[in-house]
Order: C-alpha cells, then sequence, then structure tokens
C-alpha cells in the first residue's frame, strides 16, 4: 500500500513542480518587462527634458552643434543618475555633435539610426546587448529631423537584477514544493483513508489466503478472515478457485501415465 | 466474453474520489501558488523601489528646477501660470504616479495633478488583499535662496506592482485549473493501473477457475500482492494445461474442466472506458494547441488578393468545421470498418503531420488544407475513442463513458489552448504546432498500448451492429428527432453563436483585450470539468438523462436572456457560465439517452454527431445573416426562444411516450 501511496504523492509533487515552474518562469518574464519598462520610460523622459534646450535653436535654423554650453546641460542630465554611461546629441546625419563621453564617438550606433527613422514619435528606445538606448528627437521648422538626444544606460544592472528575482522566486517556489510535499503527504492519507483501506483490505485478503494455503499444507488450520463482513469476492474466490485447482490437479496425476522413474 | 464485466473493482466510486481530489489539488496547489505569489510580490516591490526611487528623484527635480526658475523672476509661487497643466503633463509620463501637488510654504495647495480614479478589478481587489500593497508619499522642499518657498509631494500607487502582477495571476490561475485536471487524471491512471484493472482481471480468472476453466492467462500487474496472485492464477493455467496434454487420448474425456490448447492459455484483453482517458488528453491538447492563436496566425500569412484578412483569419476555422461535419457521418462507420484501436492508430499521425504542416505553411490556403486535413484526423481519432469508450462501458455506464470522453476532449482544449498561447508567445507559432505533433506522437503510443482491449477489435463491433439493424425503425422515430430537433441542433447552435461567436464580439465593442476574453470563455469550459463527472453520475442513476437535457435546456436559455436585457460585461460572463452549465447539463444526457434510444453505437450515433455539426454551422450562418437586422439583444432572444421552443418539444413529445407506456 506505501508503494500505492508514493505514486499519487509523486504525481501530485510532479504537477505542483511543473505549475510553480510556470509561475516562477511567468513571474520573471514580467518582471523582465516591468524593470525595463520603468528605466527606459524613466529615461525617455530625461532625454525629453534635455533636449528642451536645442528645440528652439533647432527651430530657427541653428545647427545643434552650434549650441552653446550644451556639455553642461547634458551633464545635468548624466548627474541624475550615475550609472548613465553617457548623454550624446546628434545631428541628422547621426553624428554626435555634443557628448558627457570622452573620448565622444564619432556618430551614433546604426541601430539607434535605424530605431530613430522607424519611430511614430519623437521618443524611441532599444535595447542592445549590453546597453539601453533610449533618444528623442528634435524636428526642424519644417517638421524634419535636426538631430535628437540620446542616452546610454547599461543592462548589466537589469540583468543582475532579473537573474537574482529567477533566483528568489526559485527558492520560494521549492520553498512552496516542500510545503505541499509535507502536507500532501498528511492530507493524500486523510482524504484517501477509505481508498487506501479498501484496498489494504485486498491486500489482506490475499495474505491471509496465502497463508491459509502454506499452513494447510503443513496441516495446520487455516488463518481465518477478519473481517468477514467487509470480506470482498476475493474472500470467497480465491479458496474456491484454489479447491478447484487442487482437485483437477489431483485427477490429472491420478490419470498420469507412471514414468519409469517411478518404477 | 463480455467486453466488461461489473466487479467490485469496477463498482469503485470514482466520482467520490475526483470529488475529494479536486478540493485537495485545488486548495494544495493554490495556496502554494498563493504564497509563492506572495513572496514574488514583495520581492517585485524590493526590486523595483530603487528605481521607483529614481523616478520620483526625476520628477522632483524637473519640477524643482521648473518652479525655482519662476521664483528667481519673482513671481510668486502662487501665481505661476499653468502650473496645474504642467503637472498634468509630468504625471501622463508617470504610469506609477497616482498624484503630484505643489504646496506653498504654509502648506497650502498652489497646485495639483491627479489620476483619475483607477477601475478597480474584482482581481486586483484580490491581489491588494494578498499584496503588503502600501501608499507611497514623497516630498521635497522647494528653495528660494536661503528660505523655503514650498514643497512638492508626488504620491505613488499604492497597488503599482501588484496591478502589474495581475496578468501573472490570471495565467496561473488558468494553469491551476489545467494542473488541477492533469493531476487528477494521473492520479485516476494510477489508481486503475495500480489496482483496479489487475483486480478486475483477477476476479475475473478466478470466476472462471472456480468453475474448472483453465485456458485463459492475464497480465502481471498492479499491487504487490495482485502481481502474486495474478502469476498464481497464470501458473495454475499453465500447469494444468500442460499436464493435461501429457495424458493418452483416451485418459483425457475422464477429466472434467476446460484446458488451454497445445499452444498454452490465452491472455485476457479487458476493456475499460478509463482505458483512453490520458491519450485522448493529450490528443486533444495536440490538436488545440492552436486554439487561442489561429486567425491571428492566419491573417498574418500570406493570402491572395481576393480573400480580405477578416475571412483569412476565418477560413481555417470554417475548413475545420466544415471537415468535421465531413468526417462525423463516417466515423462511426470507419469504426466498425477497421477497429477503434487501428482507426485511432492511423488518424493521429496523420493529425501530427497536418499539424507540421500548418506549422510550416507560409500561405493562408495552405494553413486552411493543413488544419482541414487535421479536423478530418482528429474527428477520426476522436470518434474512435468515444465508441471505444462507450462499448467498454457497456449500456449500465454509458453516461459515465461519454461524461469522461467529454471531460477529457474538454480538459485536452483547456491545456492545448494555453500551452499553445505561452508557447507561441515565447518561442513562435511553428514551435507550438511542432510540440502539439510531438504531443500527438506520444498521444499515439500511449493510445496503441492502451486501447488492447477487446472494445478496440473490429470483430465485436461487428457484432454490435447487426444488433443495431434491428433497432432500424427506432432511428427515425418522433421521440429520436425530436431529441436531434429539440435537443442537439439548439444546444450546439447555443454553443456555436454564443460562446464562438457573439461573446468574442460583444466583449471586444466593451473595450475587452483577447487574453481576457479567452479567459472568460475558459468558464464556460470549466463548468464542462467540474460539473461533468456529476452529471454523468447522475445520467446512469437518478434523475436520468430527460430532466437533466430539460434542466439544462432552461438553464441555458434562461441565462441568454440575462444578457439580451442587462447588456454589459457581468451579464455576458454570468451568461457564458449559465450557457456552459447548461450544455454540460445536456451533454452527457443527450448522448445517453440517443444511445438507448437506438439501441447503441452505430448509424443513430452517427445521424446525431452529424446533425450536431450541420446544425452548428447553419445556425451560425442564420444568425450572421439576422445579426444586422436583429442586433445582437434581439439575437439572442431568438436563440434563447429557439433553445426554450425546443425544450419545451422535446419534453412534450417525451411526456406523451411515457404516458402511453403508462
Amino acid at each position: 500500500m506505501t508503494e500505492f501511496f508514493w505514486r499519487i504523492w509523486i504525481a501530485v509533487i510532479l504537477v505542483t513542480l511543473v505549475v510553480l515552474a510556470l509561475f516562477v518562469l511567468l513571474a520573471t518574464l514580467q518582471f523582465q518587462n516591468i524593470n525595463s519598462g520603468l528605466t527606459s520610460e524613466r529615461l525617455a523622459v530625461l532625454a525629453d527634458r534635455t533636449a528642451e534646450p536645442f528645440h528652439a535653436p533647432a527651430k530657427i535654423g541653428v545647427p545643434l552643434s552650434a549650441v552653446r554650453n550644451a556639455t553642461a546641460l547634458l551633464e545635468r542630465a548624466r548627474q541624475t543618475d550615475r550609472q548613465i554611461l553617457a548623454v550624446h546629441v546628434f545631428d541628422a546625419k547621426g553624428d554626435v555633435v555634443h557628448s558627457t563621453a570622452t573620448p565622444a564617438p564619432e556618430s551614433i550606433p546604426p541601430q539607434a539610426i535605424n530605431a530613430l527613422r522607424n519611430s511614430d514619435n519623437r521618443r524611441w528606445q532599444l535595447m542592445t546587448g549590453t546597453t539601453f538606448i533610449s533618444g528623442v528627437n528634435i524636428l526642424d521648422i519644417s517638421g524634419s529631423i535636426a538631430g535628437g538626444v540620446m542616452i546610454v544606460y547599461p543592462t548589466t544592472g537589469h540583468l543582475t537584477q532579473v537573474r537574482a528575482m529567477a533566483a528568489e522566486l526559485g527558492f520560494a517556489a521549492l520553498g512552496g514544493l516542500i510545503g505541499v510535499a509535507v502536507v500532501a503527504a498528511a492530507l493524500l492519507r486523510v482524504t484517501l483513508r477509505r481508498l487506501f483501506h479498501k484496498f489494504q483490505r485486498i491486500e489482506n485478503e490475499i495474505s491471509e489466503f496465502e497463508r491459509g494455503a502454506w499452513r494447510s499444507a503443513a496441516g495446520g488450520t487455516d488463518a481465518g478472515h477478519g473481517d468477514e463482513t467487509e470480506a470482498g469476492s476475493l474472500h470467497q474466490l480465491l479458496p474456491e478457485a484454489e479447491a478447484t485447482y487442487r482437485r483437477t490437479g489431483k485427477q490429472l496425476s491420478k490419470l498420469a501415465p507412471v514414468s519409469r522413474g517411478e518404477l | 466474453m463480455a467486453e466488461t464485466k461489473a466487479t467490485r473493482g469496477s463498482d469503485f466510486d470514482q466520482q467520490a474520489l475526483r470529488r475529494r481530489l479536486i478540493l485537495l489539488l485545488t486548495g494544495m496547489i493554490a495556496c502554494a501558488v498563493i504564497a509563492v505569489g506572495i513572496a514574488a510580490n514583495a520581492a517585485f516591490e524590493r526590486a523595483v523601489a530603487p528605481e521607483l526611487q529614481k523616478r520620483v528623484q526625476l520628477i522632483t527635480s524637473v519640477i524643482q528646477f521648473e518652479v525655482q526658475r519662476a521664483l528667481e523672476v519673482g513671481i510668486p509661487i502662487d501665481a505661476i501660470g499653468g502650473l496645474d497643466a504642467y503637472l498634468a503633463d509630468t504625471l501622463q509620463d508617470f504610469g506609477e504616479i497616482d498624484r503630484i501637488a505643489v504646496n506653498d510654504a504654509d502648506g497650502r495647495l498652489v497646485a495639483d495633478a491627479e489620476r483619475p480614479e483607477r477601475e478597480t478589478r474584482a482581481m486586483d481587489a484580490a491581489i491588494k488583499l494578498i499584496a503588503r500593497g502600501g501608499g507611497n508619499l514623497f516630498e521635497l522642499p522647494i528653495l528660494r535662496g536661503n528660505q523655503i518657498a514650498g514643497k512638492i509631494v508626488v504620491e505613488i500607487s499604492p497597488t503599482f506592482v501588484e496591478t502589474r502582477l495581475r496578468d501573472v495571476f490570471l495565467d496561473i490561475g488558468v494553469l491551476v485549473l489545467i494542473a488541477v485536471v492533469i493531476a487528477m487524471e494521473l492520479i485516476l491512471a494510477v489508481v486503475v493501473a495500480s489496482v483496479l484493472k489487475p483486480l478486475e482481471r483477477i476476479e475475473y480468472l478466478l470466476n472462471e477457475q472456480r468453475g474448472g476453466v483453465f485456458v485463459h492467462i492475464i497480465r502481471p500487474t498492479g499491487l504487490l500482492g495482485l502481481r502474486r496472485t495474478a502469476a498464481r492464477l497464470n501458473d495454475h493455467a499453465v500447469d494444468l494445461a500442460t499436464r493435461f496434454h501429457r495424458l493418452p487420448d483416451a485418459a483425457r474425456s475422464a477429466v472434467s474442466g476446460s484446458f488451454a490448447g497445445a499452444a498454452g492459455p490465452v491472455r485476457l484483453r479487458f476493456s475499460d472506458f478509463n482505458d483512453i482517458r490520458i491519450a485522448l488528453f493529450l490528443f486533444s491538447a495536440a490538436t488545440e494547441i492552436s486554439v487561442s492563436f489561429l486567425p491571428i496566425y492566419a491573417e498574418a500569412a500570406a493570402r491572395p488578393d481576393w480573400l480580405t484578412p477578416d475571412l483569412a483569419a476565418a477560413l481555417p476555422i470554417v475548413f475545420y468545421l466544415a471537415a468535421i461535419a465531413a468526417i462525423s457521418p463516417f466515423g462511426g462507420a470507419l469504426v466498425r470498418a477497421v477497429g477503434a484501436r487501428r482507426l485511432y492508430a492511423v488518424s493521429v499521425p496523420g493529425a501530427a503531420l497536418a499539424l507540421i504542416g500548418v506549422g510550416v505553411s507560409d500561405g493562408v490556403l495552405a494553413i486552411s488544407l493543413w488544419h482541414c486535413a487535421m479536423a478530418g484526423f482528429y474527428a477520426a481519432a476522436t470518434i474512435a475513442g468515444q465508441e471505444y469508450a462507450i462499448r467498454a462501458a457497456g449500456p449500465d455506464r454509458s453516461g459515465a463513458a461519454v461524461g469522461s470522453f467529454v471531460a477529457v476532449i474538454t480538459g485536452g482544449l483547456l491545456f492545448g489552448s494555453v500551452l499553445g498561447g505561452l508557447l507561441a508567445g515565447r518561442f513562435g507559432f511553428p514551435a507550438a504546432f511542432l510540440v502539439g505533433a510531438a504531443m500527438a506522437a506520444v498521444s499515439q503510443i500511449l493510445g496503441l498500448t492502451s486501447m488492447s482491449g477487446r472494445a478496440g477489435d473490429r470483430a465485436v463491433l461487428g457484432a454490435t451492429t447487426r444488433a443495431n439493424v434491428r433497432a432500424l425503425k427506432r432511428w427515425f422515430g418522433l421521440r429520436y428527432l425530436t431529441l436531434l430537433a429539440g435537443i442537439a441542433v439548439p444546444m450546439n447552435a447555443v454553443m456555436v453563436i454564443y460562446i464562438w461567436y457573439l461573446t468574442p464580439l460583444m466583449l471586444s465593442d466593451l473595450g475587452v483585450g483577447p487574453a481576457e476574453i479567452v479567459r472568460v470563455l475558459l468558464l464556460y469550459y470549466a463548468a464542462t470539468l467540474f460539473l461533468g463527472p456529476h452529471v454523468a453520475r447522475m445520467t446512469d442513476g437518478r434523475p436520468g438523462p430527460v430532466p437533466l437535457m430539460l434542466v439544462g435546456g432552461c438553464v441555458s436559455g434562461m441565462a441568454l436572456f440575462v444578457p439580451a436585457a442587462i447588456g454589459g460585461y457581468w451579464s455576458i460572463v454570468l451568461a457564458v457560465a449559465g450557457v456552459g452549465i447548461g450544455e454540460i447539463l445536456i451533454r452527457t444526457p443527450l448522448y445517453t439517452y440517443a444511445l438507448r434510444l437506438t439501441g447503441g453505437p452505430g448509424p443513430g450515433i452517427d445521424m446525431l454527431r452529424v446533425t450536431e455539426r450541420l446544425g452548428a454551422i447553419a445556425a451560425l450562418l442564420v444568425s450572421v445573416a439576422l445579426l444586422g437586422a436583429l442586433g445582437t439583444a434581439g439575437s439572442l432572444r431568438l436563440l434563447a426562444g429557439f433553445m426554450l421552443a425546443g425544450m419545451v418539444a422535446f419534453g412534450i413529445v417525451e411526456f406523451r411516450a411515457r404516458h402511453r407506456r403508462g
């Protein structure tokens, strides 16, 4: 019966394991979305605010490279978060004209140029292997792109947080699984008590029959049959079938020709 | 030999076990998920806290900069123009902020912007209950020279993180439901394989051997004691057969009893309607893997110019229904001709190949044709499974067999649609179809081994067919025709029109997204899963199929009046649940009663299947045609009236037939 109980217990644990594993997977993916969404939204707002002083010169046709004190404006933005790698101002061709980075790159990455050209509104963002890039376009009086502001932010912290979240949720799920394992072991015994009792009776009937068989073969008395009212058909069928087998077997033995070895 | 035999093993009360297991498993798995959910919520809050802090700093610094600039040019804090609009503009950029306010040095409110009351949904309220959720208030002073001129107050939504966990909780809620179904299937499989089937075999063999028949052996499986007994009884048959054949011919006639031939005892093969549960569950899940995304997949595929995107999205489903309607009349005949096991074995690989075909196709016509082929194989395989279950159960337990079949197919549909959605979202559509094909392959292996009983054979089915021929007159009797027209057709019409067609349209009009529409529709299937076993028991016992169908018709009809009369989200949800309950009260009793009226599986049941499909397609076409003239509410009233009128007609015919019989 123990074997039967553990089979059911393993089935319950396996299903719970799958559910919890899926929960951890979904929750981690959701956290990844929330965290990257929060960071990129903040960077987008920051880029927007940083770009504000550049709108007026762009509208009157002044090249962005000619805006005075631009590096200080960018530095103010960079100092809002120490993790910001760089803040660039670029022109319509994608060439960097002001930057907090030293040395400043010559131009923004090609993926950024694609993103800004394909964006439906002024803001755009993308994630490369190691960085979040958030940008805002600056338009001239005709509505064409005169350039933009772009903030580069590392993804390492984000990825570390996602991995830490997966690990933390994994441990919580492991705790939940152990809890279910313990509770299931207790509750299954209680809930399936009647079922186990019923199946145990079947095992008992078989054992009692076998005991009776070997005792009677040695001249002993039958072991008896526990709970007569509870006993099912096995209780009657086993001895009757055995009796028919023995009777038929003896009949066959009597009719069998005597072999040479027995002479 | 009878296909089945009532024994103590098969008399075991599966429904009681199922009830206890549903409560136990739901409780345990839900508690584990809630506990991990609380931990996840706390971890989320901790993890996003630094980012939220940075965002608040950014907001306050931006506002502070603007306000201080105005103060520096001599504008008093309470005279800064457009401050409210500026704060409202800032609020739009930050979803987690509920309110931004600027106060003067005395604490009087100068300007503020507040997010309109967020719609609190029942799920969010439940999440709040289990989540820690505390409000966060941030204040930053505004300086003019060395004096404090005022302060900026930023209020973060207390349930920002919790509400973003809502989708995860909703997805996991569906997964828990499916997990309970799978766990129950597994536990029942363990109970059946460990005790019930071995015990049934042993009792059969004991009865034979008690009467002096030693011609059969059985598979020694199950619990230890049962394995020992099976081995012992097998040895009896082998031993006596060997000794009997050593006797001289003259001596053999003197021996009483039956013995196996020279080839030795024959292994017995028993059938049980539970045999096919796991195989059919997997197969149903495999074939329904695309339920949640098929229209999107088809709409995005290449299509000829004459095909509109709407029609392209619906085309695979139309082909699917048409293929099932086309195969249904012949499904029963195919089972009788080749046997349920062979038909299942041939159909499942066909369905797997068709699934791969759908997955690798890039044109909507190819997708529709492959999906059509898949539906044909699906219809053949499921009819094979249903006929196997009905034959294995015998006439006394056909309700249990049909109920079990419906529950397994529905459970598989739920599991497949959720799994398909997850796989497609994460790994793309072809991956979902490939996993479906792999699941179908596993289902075929399971089906071949589990359908080895005699109910899967051709020969046995042939004998039953001859019996059915005698029932020919009953197929076209008034009672059976009223059952088809008054119950079967309206039930399928309600399912196709309300569940598949009107509910998604009405919810979509209310601005409900596809993910939530799917969750609402799951209520319909949940009724089948959780009430199905009880209905099956009541069908085989009291009150029997006819009262159940009449109550089911009433429930469905009345449920449809709710959205027609009231309208709104909750009335639709209530009607979906009501139609689900109504349908399960009808479906199992319908098949059981049809089997009783027609004398068992045969062309009468084929007629029921084809009437259901054709009725559904016709009703859908009529509904689409009338929707413009009648509107949604009018269509619902018409549908409810159709259901109730059918039910009344069926009730009158039944009453008169019983009255005549006295």
